[in-house]
C-alpha cells in the first residue's frame, strides 16, 4: 500500500503556542529546515495519520507577511515551495490566538488569500474562557470558509481532530479568500500583477497575486529589490505609477489595514461573544507589580541576582558528585594501562580524563542557568525584561529588540548573534552583533567559577556572600564595556535613526515542565556532545603539546639523578643493617620493615578517613588524637613483637621513605623542565614578557594561548598543564587545590586574588571564540567586522586585566 | 612500540576531528554551509 | 492635536490618524491601531518609557516617539 504523502506549513503569530502544537504534532521527529540566506529557524517533522505522513513545516512567528527584510520574506517564499531544499506546502495549519482573534486573523486574511487548502488551529481557548470570551467555532469556520479545530497541545486535545480536517481538506483544492479592497486598489494589483509575470524568465518564477499585492502596499523590501534588478528602472516607474494610482493620495497601508480589520470586525462581530469589557484579566494583575514602577524594577534586580546566586549555591553538591564520579571511573581506566606505558598513561589521565573531567563539572551550572531561562522564557516575562530595558538600550541607540539578542548572549552569543535579524534597521543590528560578544556567555561561567570558588574567601555581605557578587560583578564588566563600545559606533561610523519599538506583550502563563525539561535535557545533551568532541580533541592536542618534544638531555640528569638518590638510599639501608647486626636479607628484619610498612600505611588512611568523615573542628581533632594515641599502642606493640629488629627496621623504612620523597621531588622537577622546553611551554615563554603585568607566569599563558579557539577549553588546559607541571600528583584532589597549590619560581603562591581577577577580567571581555566570529562573518557579510571586534576585544581585554592586576596588587589582594 | 601506535593513533584522530572543524567553520563563515545549529546549542534561546 | 504620547496612564482614546515613516505607519496598522480603534494606557515602563497600551484586547509595547505617530481624541 502506498503511503499518502502531504507536506503543510504552519504559520501562526508568535505567542500563540505554534510551537507546542508543533510539538504535539511531530513529537521528537524534527530537523531543522536548511533555509539559505537566512537565519530566522523553521523546523520539519512528521504527522502521520492513518496511513498518511505529513511533513509539516514550522514557519518563523510573525504578525504580517509584509517583509522588509529577507528573514520576513522567507514564509511567502516558502508558502511558495520556492526555498530549495524544503517541499512546497499542499495546505497550510495557521494558529490562531482565541484569546487575540482580530490581531490573529490578520495574518490568517493574508495566507488565505493565497488560496491554498487550510485548516485553522484555535489555541488559547482556556485563557479565552477564563476572559469570558466564548467563540462559535462553526461560524468562524462559514466565514473562513476553512475548518476550524480548537487544539490544546499541553494537554493533546484537538490534536487528532486537527490531523482528520487536515486529511480531509487537502483532497480539495483550497479557494482564495477575496478581500473586499477598493476597485482600483485591486485593478492597480492586477496590472502590477501582470507586470511582474513578465518578468517571470529573468527572475526564475512565476510571482504570485498576493505577491503582487505586497509589492504595491510596501513599495520596498527583498521581492522589491528581486523585481527592480531585473525589471530596472522601467519596473520602478511602472511600480511608481500603479501605487500613485491605487492610493490616489491616500496611504496605500492605512487602505490595506482597514479593508482586513474591516473584514474581520464582521467576522468576529458574529462569532465571538464577550463579556470581557473592561475586566481585569489575571496578566493584569500580575503586570500590576512586575512592570510597577519599584516592585518590578526590584523584582527584575533581585530575579537576575537570584539566577547567579543560585548557579552557586544548588550546582556545588552536584559538582562534587560528578567529579567524584568521573575521578572514580578514571581510575578504573588507568588502571588498564600497563606500568611501562608512562606516556599511554599521561595521555589518559592529564589529557583524557582531566580534560574532558573538568569541563563535564560544569554541566549542573549550566541547566540551572538554563532552567531559569527557559522558565521565564515559558512565562512570558522575557518580553516585560525588554519592556523594563528599552528605556536602558535607547540612549545607546539601540531598543528593546536588541535587548533580547543580547540577553540571550549572555548563554551563547551564537544564537544571540543570529537573533539580531529581527532588528530591522541595519545600523542597529551591527552595532548589536558588535556588542554580543561582550555580554559574559555560559562558556565564561566555568572559568568565573573555578577561579572565584578557588580564590574569592567566602564572606557573607548581607543576604549575599562574596563569591556570588564578585560572579555578578564579572558579569557587568562586559556590560559596562559594552556601553561606551554602542556609544561610539552609534554616534560614529553606525548612526541610523531610532527604530520602531512595537512589541506584544503576551499573556502569562504557567511554565509547562515537559517544555522546559525538553530545553533541560537539549542543552544539556548538546553541552555533553561539546565536551565528548571538540573539547576532547583540543584537550588531547594540548596534552600533545605539552608533552612533546621531550627532551632527551633533561630525561637522562633525572634519571641519573634518581639512580644517584637510589644508590645513596640502598648504602643506608645497609649500613644500618650491618650497624645492627643484620644481614640485608635477614628475614626478621624484612618482616619488621613490612609491618612497619603496612601499619603506616592503615594509620594514613585512617587519617584522611577522619577528615572526610569530621566537618566539626573539635570533633575531627578529638579523632585524630585518638588514631595517633592507637598508632602508638600498635607501634609499642610491633616493637614488642619484633624485639631487636624493630629499632633497625624503622630506621630503614624511615631511609626508604625520605629517598622515596627525594625521587618524588625529582621527577616534579624533571616534569617541569619537560613541560618548560614543550612545545606549549616555548609559547609561554615567547610570550611571558608580554602577560607579566597582568601578574601571570608563562603556564598562565599558555593555557590563554591555548583557548581562543574556544575559551572553555582553558579549564582543561590548566588541567592538563598544572598536573604536568608536577605541581600535585593526587588524582584526588580538584583542579581549584591545584590551582590554591601552584608555585611560582621563588615558590610563592603563584595564583593571587589578583591574579585570579586579572584572569577573569580578561577572559570576560576576550573574542576567544572561533565560533562566534565566523557567524559574524557570516551575518555581516564581510570580514571587516569579526576582525575589528578580534582586535578591538583582544586589545581591551589586555589592558583591561593589566589595569585589574596592578590595581588590586595595589590594594593588597 | 604499542603504546606509541596508541597515542599516535589518538593524536591523529584529535587533530584530523579539530582540523575538520576549523574547516567547517570558515565554511559556514562564508555561507557555504548550514552553520550553527541553533536547536541544538547548548546556550541558544528562542528568539521569536 | 493630542497624541497616544500625550495620555496619562490610565486613560481612554480613540485613534483618528496614524502618521510617520511609512515602515513604522505599516507597522502600526498590522498591530491593529488604526482609525476608529479604542485603546488604553495602562501604564508607562518605571523609566517613563515606552508605554504599554491595551487594543483589542491585547497588551502592545511602543514607545513614546512612535506614540508621537497617533493621533486620538480621548474618550471620557
Amino acid at each position: 500500500m502506498h503511503a499518502d504523502r502531504h507536506t503543510v506549513a504552519l504559520l501562526g503569530n508568535p505567542n500563540t503556542g505554534k510551537s507546542s502544537l508543533f510539538t504535539a504534532l511531530t513529537g521528537t521527529r524534527q530537523k531543522i529546515a536548511n533555509f539559505p540566506g537566512v537565519t530566522v529557524e523553521a523546523k520539519l517533522g512528521t504527522a502521520k495519520f492513518e496511513n498518511s505522513e505529513i511533513t509539516i513545516i514550522d514557519l518563523p512567528g510573525t504578525y504580517s507577511l509584509a517583509a522588509r527584510s529577507p528573514d520576513e520574506r522567507v514564509a511567502t517564499e516558502a508558502l511558495l515551495g520556492r526555498v530549495p531544499g524544503t517541499p512546497r506546502p499542499d495546505g497550510v495549519i495557521i494558529v490562531l490566538d482565541a484569546s487575540n482573534l482580530e490581531r490573529n486573523l490578520y495574518l490568517a486574511t493574508q495566507v488565505l488569500e493565497f488560496g491554498l487548502p487550510a485548516v485553522i488551529a484555535l489555541t488559547m481557548l482556556d485563557v479565552a474562557q477564563s476572559r469570558g470570551i466564548t467563540i462559535d467555532v462553526e461560524t468562524l469556520g462559514k466565514q473562513l470558509n476553512a475548518t476550524v479545530v480548537p487544539v490544546n497541545s499541553p494537554q493533546g486535545k484537538g490534536i487528532d481532530a486537527l490531523k482528520a480536517a487536515l486529511h480531509r481538506t487537502l483532497h480539495h483544492p483550497g479557494k482564495a479568500l477575496v478581500v473586499p479592497f477598493a476597485d482600483e486598489f485591486n485593478r492597480s494589483v492586477d496590472d502590477l500583477h501582470g507586470a511582474v509575470c513578465d518578468l517571470s524568465v529573468k527572475l526564475g518564477f512565476k510571482p504570485a497575486r498576493p505577491e503582487a499585492l505586497r509589492l504595491l502596499v510596501d513599495g520596498a523590501g527583498p521581492f522589491f529589490d528581486e523585481c527592480e534588478q531585473v525589471g530596472g528602472a522601467a519596473f520602478s516607474g511602472t511600480l511608481q505609477k500603479l501605487r500613485e494610482r491605487a492610493a490616489a493620495g491616500r496611504s496605500l497601508a492605512l487602505m490595506e489595514a482597514q479593508a482586513r480589520y474591516g473584514l474581520i470586525g464582521g467576522w468576529v462581530a458574529q462569532a465571538r461573544t464577550s463579556d470581557d469589557e473592561g475586566k481585569r484579566t489575571r496578566t493584569d494583575k500580575v503586570d500590576a507589580v512586575l512592570t510597577n514602577k519599584v516592585w518590578g524594577t526590584l523584582i527584575f534586580i533581585v530575579l537576575m541576582l537570584l539566577v547567579f546566586q543560585s548557579i552557586y549555591a544548588w550546582a556545588g553538591p552536584l559538582m562534587d558528585g560528578i567529579e567524584a564520579g568521573v575521578g572514580a571511573l578514571g581510575g578504573l581506566l588507568l588502571a588498564l594501562v600497563p606500568n611501562d606505558m608512562p606516556m599511554l598513561h599521561s595521555l589518559l589521565k592529564d589529557g583524557v580524563i582531566g580534560g574532558v573531567g573538568g569541563v563535564l563539572v560544569f554541566l549542573p551550572q549550566i541547566l540551572i542557568l538554563f532552567l531559569f531561562i527557559a522558565i521565564l522564557e515559558d512565562l512570558g516575562y522575557m518580553s516585560r525584561a525588554a519592556f523594563l530595558m528599552d528605556r536602558v538600550m535607547a540612549p545607546l541607540g539601540l531598543n528593546g529588540r536588541s535587548f533580547i539578542p543580547l540577553l540571550s548572549s549572555f548563554a551563547c552569543a551564537i544564537p544571540g548573534i543570529m537573533g539580531t535579524r529581527v532588528i530591522e534597521d541595519r545600523n542597529t543590528r551591527l552595532t548589536t552583533i558588535f556588542l554580543a560578544p561582550f555580554m559574559s556567555c555560559s562558556a565564561r561561567l566555568p572559568v568565573y567559577t573555578l577561579f572565584i570558588a578557588a580564590f574569592v574567601p567566602e564572606h557573607g555581605i548581607g543576604p549575599f556572600n562574596l563569591q556570588g557578587l564578585v560572579l555578578f560583578a564579572m558579569y557587568w564588566v562586559g556590560v559596562l564595556f559594552a556601553i561606551p563600545t554602542a556609544l561610539v559606533l552609534k554616534r560614529g561610523i553606525l548612526k541610523s535613526k531610532i527604530t520602531p519599538f512595537l512589541m506584544e506583550l503576551p499573556s502569562y502563563k504557567m511554565p509547562r515542565p515537559k517544555a522546559v525539561a525538553r530545553v533541560l535535557v537539549e542543552r544539556g545533551g548538546a553541552f555533553i556532545k561539546r565536551a565528548g568532541t571538540i573539547i576532547f580533541a583540543v584537550a588531547i592536542i594540548v596534552w600533545a603539546l605539552a608533552w612533546f618534544p621531550r627532551d632527551g638531555a633533561i630525561l637522562d640528569k633525572h634519571e641519573a639523578a634518581i639512580a644517584a638518590s637510589e644508590g645513596e638510599v640502598a648504602e643506608r639501608v645497609a649500613t644500618i643493617a650491618k650497624d645492627a647486626g643484620f644481614a640485608g636479607d635477614d628475614a626478621a628484619l624484612a618482616a619488621a620493615i613490612t609491618d612497619i610498612q603496612e601499619l603506616t600505611a592503615t594509620h594514613e588512611e585512617a587519617l584522611a578517613a577522619a577528615e572526610k568523615e569530621f566537618v566539626d573542628e573539635t570533633e575531627l581533632e578529638a579523632a585524630l588524637e585518638q588514631r595517633s594515641a592507637a598508632f602508638t599502642a600498635a607501634l609499642l606493640e610491633l616493637k614488642r613483637r619484633h624485639g631487636a629488629a624493630f629499632e633497625p627496621a624503622q630506621a630503614i623504612y624511615t631511609a626508604r621513605t625520605e629517598g622515596d620523597e627525594a625521587v618524588a621531588v625529582i621527577e616534579k622537577q624533571r616534569d617541569g623542565e619537560l613541560l618548560a622546553g614543550s612545545f606549549l611551554g616555548m609559547a609561554g615563554h615567547a610570550i611571558e614578557p608580554a602577560v607579566k603585568p597582568l601578574g601571570w607566569d608563562w603556564r598562565i599563558g599558555m593555557a590563554a594561548i591555548a583557548s581562543f579557539p574556544a575559551r572553555e577549553v582553558i579549564i582543561a588546559s590548566l588541567g592538563t598543564i598544572f598536573n604536568l607541571g608536577g605541581e600535585e600528583d593526587e588524582e584526588s584532589e580538584s583542579l581549584r587545590h591545584v590551582l590554591v597549590d601552584a608555585k611560582d619560581r621563588e615558590g610563592n603562591p603563584l595564583f593571587t586574588l589578583a591574579t585570579a581577577l586579572s584572569i577573569m577580567v580578561f577572559f570576560a571581555l576576550c573574542a576567544q571564540c572561533a565560533a562566534t566570529l565566523a557567524i559574524m562573518r557570516r551575518e555581516t557579510n564581510s570580514w571587516k567586522w569579526p576582525i575589528a571586534s578580534f582586535v578591538y576585544m583582544t586589545s581591551l581585554a589586555y589592558m583591561g586585566a593589566l589595569v585589574t592586576y596592578q590595581v588590586a596588587s595595589a590594594l593588597g589582594a | 612500540m604499542l603504546e606509541y601506535a596508541i597515542v599516535a593513533t589518538v593524536l591523529v584522530v584529535a587533530a584530523v576531528f579539530a582540523a575538520w572543524r576549523v574547516w567547517r567553520t570558515l565554511r559556514v563563515s562564508q555561507g557555504k554551509a548550514q552553520g550553527h545549529d541553533c536547536a541544538k546549542c547548548p546556550a541558544a534561546m528562542k528568539v521569536e | 492635536m493630542t497624541t497616544l504620547a500625550d495620555l496619562a496612564v490610565g486613560a481612554s482614546a480613540r485613534v483618528i490618524t496614524v502618521t510617520g515613516q511609512a515602515a513604522l505607519e505599516q507597522r502600526i496598522l498590522e498591530m491593529g491601531v488604526l482609525p476608529g480603534v479604542l485603546l488604553k494606557v495602562v501604564r508607562q515602563a518605571p523609566l517613563g518609557d515606552p508605554i504599554e497600551i491595551k487594543v483589542m484586547g491585547y497588551s502592545l509595547s511602543l514607545r513614546r516617539s512612535e506614540a508621537a505617530c497617533i493621533e486620538v481624541e480621548v474618550q471620557a
